[in-house]
């Protein structure tokens, strides 16, 4: 109950310093110029006839992986951008030694400012990436197989990073931790590569430096997972045909096995448990 | 009735560096102690110890009759740190809110309105705390100690930020805790001001308590707190 506390204080102070504001014009200049390019892709004329239909769906849905790509970005730079500073300032700046002269347990900050974070995350997530999809929809016909699957794929990207900047965010400062939650991110998303690459050349050593690298920081993971669930059945056929493909990342034949998503799960818990230790010992 | 506060040679050490050193102490219920020495002293890291904001590296101790840290305690112990800031986005009266929320109070609108009118805050309560001077952010700092009517308050360095009028005033607020029967534990280097309002002095020095007794006794033959200090603590 304490905890959500702390995630409403999170969602409130993201509404007052005017970042939902920001976010929102931003997302919205977005989706404009989605719209007007997805309007203009359907009307492009090649030689006096118009792009036949699977033209503009087989290009929106490039383009389609494209935007999720800079979705994964914003979320993932989001959580170390929102979650660090949630914990880290009020240490920083004092503000945890009133708090936690009250009677709650050091917990509940914890799991309040992480949960606040994650809500905001997945919020902005669903009703954005929610409207780019339908503005896609709308201008091209183009709905990719499970559009539902790729938002949740991306949510949980969200949920990793955040929890690596909160549990950093215990005992660094705020630009420390995001910087570093940050950086894990574009590590594992380059891990993801050359895990990738590895199976494409055969080299097992490669491929398995790829392998740890995921599985120390499960980000990558759920990216695939959101291009798989974006990408049309025939892109899965042709990147499963074509071992050079391995490298591109935006090309995936499977989804993630359920076995490492349920790794990916256990990461957020034990990661975010052992913050909660980490905080339980800390001296303020 | 158990003491207020008991430490048991409560120890703190930060790498080399001894922050605290066997601190043994108890105040009585209703007392008003002022813990006092020079910068780096000890007397921060003791109230953090006593509050379970830090562990101690060795000792052990109470806070009104329950381990130190319980959570139970804490409910009636009021803090006011010595370095702080509350969230500049919201006013002191949503920060009073928040902090009644986590303390779970009764009739927390008529409290918050009490410990804002005990600051002279209650005129700028709705303002945002960005908005606030150093001396305004100090009297919500006091503000959010003083919610709930603790029986039990730390006060590290209130007048810090304060003008003379707002020292006169954080003095004549201890007065009224003392009156009440509120356990006071002042942290200051302003020794006039423990002069004023504490019955009983705990000198620190280096981490290790010094002297400790009432005021008149500590004293001696010199006329000011200030003098005895000057004569008796080396500097740091």
């Amino acid at each position: 109950m304490t905890a959500l506390l702390f995630a409403g204080l999170t969602l409130r102070e993201l509404a007052r310093r005017r970042l939902v504001a920001a976010v929102a014009v931003l997302t919205l200049a977005i989706v404009v110029l989605t719209a007007v390019g997805m309007t203009r892709l359907a009307g492009v004329v090649i030689d006096g006839a118009p792009l036949p239909p699977p033209a503009v769906r087989g290009t929106a849905s490039g383009i389609v992986l494209l935007l999720a790509f800079f979705f994964s970005f914003v979320v993932a730079l989001g959580a170390a951008l929102i979650g660090a500073p949630a914990l880290a300032e009020s240490i920083a700046n004092g503000e945890i030694l009133a708090l936690l002269a009250r009677p709650i347990r050091r917990a509940d900050v914890v799991l309040g400012r992480w949960l606040g974070t994650l809500c905001a995350l997945t919020v902005y997530v669903a009703i954005a990436g929610g409207i780019e999809l339908a503005v896609v929809a709308s201008a091209t016909g183009y709905v990719p197989p499970h559009p539902f699957a790729a938002l949740l794929y991306l949510a949980g990207v969200g949920a990793v990073v955040t929890t690596a900047a909160i549990a950093l965010a215990v005992r660094l400062p705020a630009l420390a931790a995001g910087a570093v939650a940050a950086l894990c991110f574009g590590v594992a998303w380059i891990g993801g590569i050359v895990e990738a690459i590895g199976l494409a050349l055969g080299s097992r050593t490669i491929a398995d430096a790829g392998t740890i690298v995921t599985l120390l920081f499960p980000s990558d993971a759920l990216w695939r997972g959101a291009c798989y669930a974006l990408q049309p059945a025939l892109i899965t056929a042709a990147a499963a045909t074509n071992q050079n493909a391995g490298g591109n990342p935006f090309a995936v034949t499977a989804p993630p096995p359920p076995a490492l998503l349920a790794w990916s799960g256990g990461w957020v818990v034990v990661v975010l448990g052992a913050a909660i230790v980490a905080m339980r010992r800390r001296d303020l | 009735m158990s003491d207020a506060l008991v430490a048991r040679g409560l120890t703190k050490r930060y790498g080399r560096v001894d922050a605290l050193r066997d601190l043994t102490l108890r105040v009585a219920r209703g007392e008003s102690v002022g813990l006092l020495g020079p910068n780096g002293a000890g007397k921060s890291t003791a109230v953090k110890l006593l509050l379970g904001l830090a562990r101690p590296t060795a000792g052990d101790g109470e806070l009104l009759g329950r381990p130190l840290g319980d959570r139970e305690a804490r409910r009636r112990v009021g803090y006011l740190p010595e370095l702080f800031r509350f969230p500049a986005w919201l006013s002191a009266r949503e920060v009073l809110a928040f902090h009644a929320r986590l303390l779970r109070l009764d009739d927390a609108p008529r409290r918050i309105d009490a410990a804002l009118d005990e600051v002279a805050l209650r005129p700028r309560a709705g303002d945002r705390v960005a908005g606030y001077s150093k001396g305004m952010q100090q009297r919500l700092g006091l503000a959010v100690a003083l919610l709930g009517d603790p029986e039990l308050i730390f006060l590290d360095e209130p007048t810090s930020a304060l003008d003379p009028h707002g020292r006169s005033d954080v003095r004549a607020l201890i007065e009224r805790l003392r009156e009440r029967g509120t356990t006071v534990v002042l942290n200051s280097h302003l020794l006039g001001e423990i002069e004023r309002v504490c019955d009983r002095v705990c000198v620190m020095e280096r981490g290790r308590v010094v002297a400790d007794g009432a005021l008149t006794t500590i004293l001696g033959g010199h006329a000011t707190l200030e003098a005895w200090f000057l004569a008796t603590v080396p500097r740091p």
